[in-house]
């Protein structure tokens, strides 16, 4: 009789045991975990900072030829002008004459992005333009 | 009776355990200092991205563990989610566009039930870098913990 108690005792403690460690296992085993990076470059403005800012274009080499890098940002919106007037500008920017995305890609440097300005609507020589980005989410 | 204590115990253990997977990271790409730069959470490829397999119809909660800066050796830049910035679908494969549940807020505990392709979950986020933000590349990491619903 005393030996089957103890039996019985020992049974118990054990079930006891194992439904401790059992309730901390299902809590493991029951949630889960992934984690992913959150990623952003900060790139130095280079020359050209949030709007107004006044920037002298190169000459590069072909007087058609005004290049302009400007910030590669989804946000900003942008608009230029060249001693005071509005100046037309393009993502155009291949030496080939290729546009589009391609040639985009190609030319990405330093999260900068070129843009052509409009021979006809700047003045010849060095002229001083005023960059103006404007972010609409802020 | 130990063939009952098992059973008792093997009882409470559960089997349908979910299993997240990171997809895609974050991805803010290029930022300027003093410009704020948006992350929806609907742009593929940008947006974090996360999956979770398991048996369809099973309830699970979501929990994500967000940072408030990405680093960048002992810089800062400050990273924000809105109340809108989550959105989670059981449809496979997942629709980003249209998700069954959308405008989740991924600072609350989240709940979504599994479907044939388990689920798909996506986060946006904002950074806002000062105007004398320290150029580098900052990260940050994002866990996601999904839990059964009522254990």
């Amino acid at each position: 009789m005393n030996i089957k108690l103890s039996i019985n005792i020992v049974c118990l403690a054990t079930a006891f045991l194992l439904l401790s460690f059992s309730d901390s296992a299902a809590k493991r085993a029951g949630s889960a975990s992934a984690s992913i990076q959150a990623t952003a470059r900060v790139v130095p403005s280079q020359g050209i900072a949030v709007s107004p800012v006044e920037v002298a274009l190169p000459d590069e080499g072909s007087e058609n030829d005004w290049w302009l890098w400007i910030p590669d940002n989804e946000d900003l919106q942008i608009s230029i002008e060249a001693d005071g007037r509005p100046v037309e500008s393009q993502l155009l920017t291949d030496d080939r004459g290729l546009t589009g995305r391609s040639a985009l890609e190609r030319h990405r440097h330093n999260g900068l992005i070129p843009h052509r300005l409009s021979f006809d609507s700047l003045p010849e020589g060095t002229a001083t333009c005023t960059v103006t980005l404007t972010n609409p989410s802020n | 009776m130990i063939v009952a204590l098992a059973a008792i115990v093997l009882g409470r253990i559960p089997c349908k355990a979910q299993t997240p997977t990171g997809i895609n990271d974050l991805t803010f790409g290029n930022v300027l200092p003093g410009v704020t730069k948006t992350i929806s959470k609907r742009t593929a490829g940008a947006a974090a991205e996360y999956s979770v397999t398991g048996n369809a119809g099973d309830q699970v909660l979501i929990d994500f563990a967000l940072p408030t800066h990405l680093k960048d050796n002992g810089n800062s830049l400050l990273i924000t989610f809105t109340a809108t910035d989550c959105a989670i679908d059981s449809s496979d494969p997942g629709d980003q566009s249209s998700p069954a549940w959308d405008d989740q807020d991924p600072r609350n505990t989240l709940s979504a039930t599994l479907g044939s392709g388990g689920l798909i979950i996506w986060l946006g986020a904002r950074t806002q870098p000062s105007a004398l933000q320290t150029a580098g590349s900052y990260t940050a990491e994002i866990v996601l913990t999904v839990s059964p619903a009522g254990t």
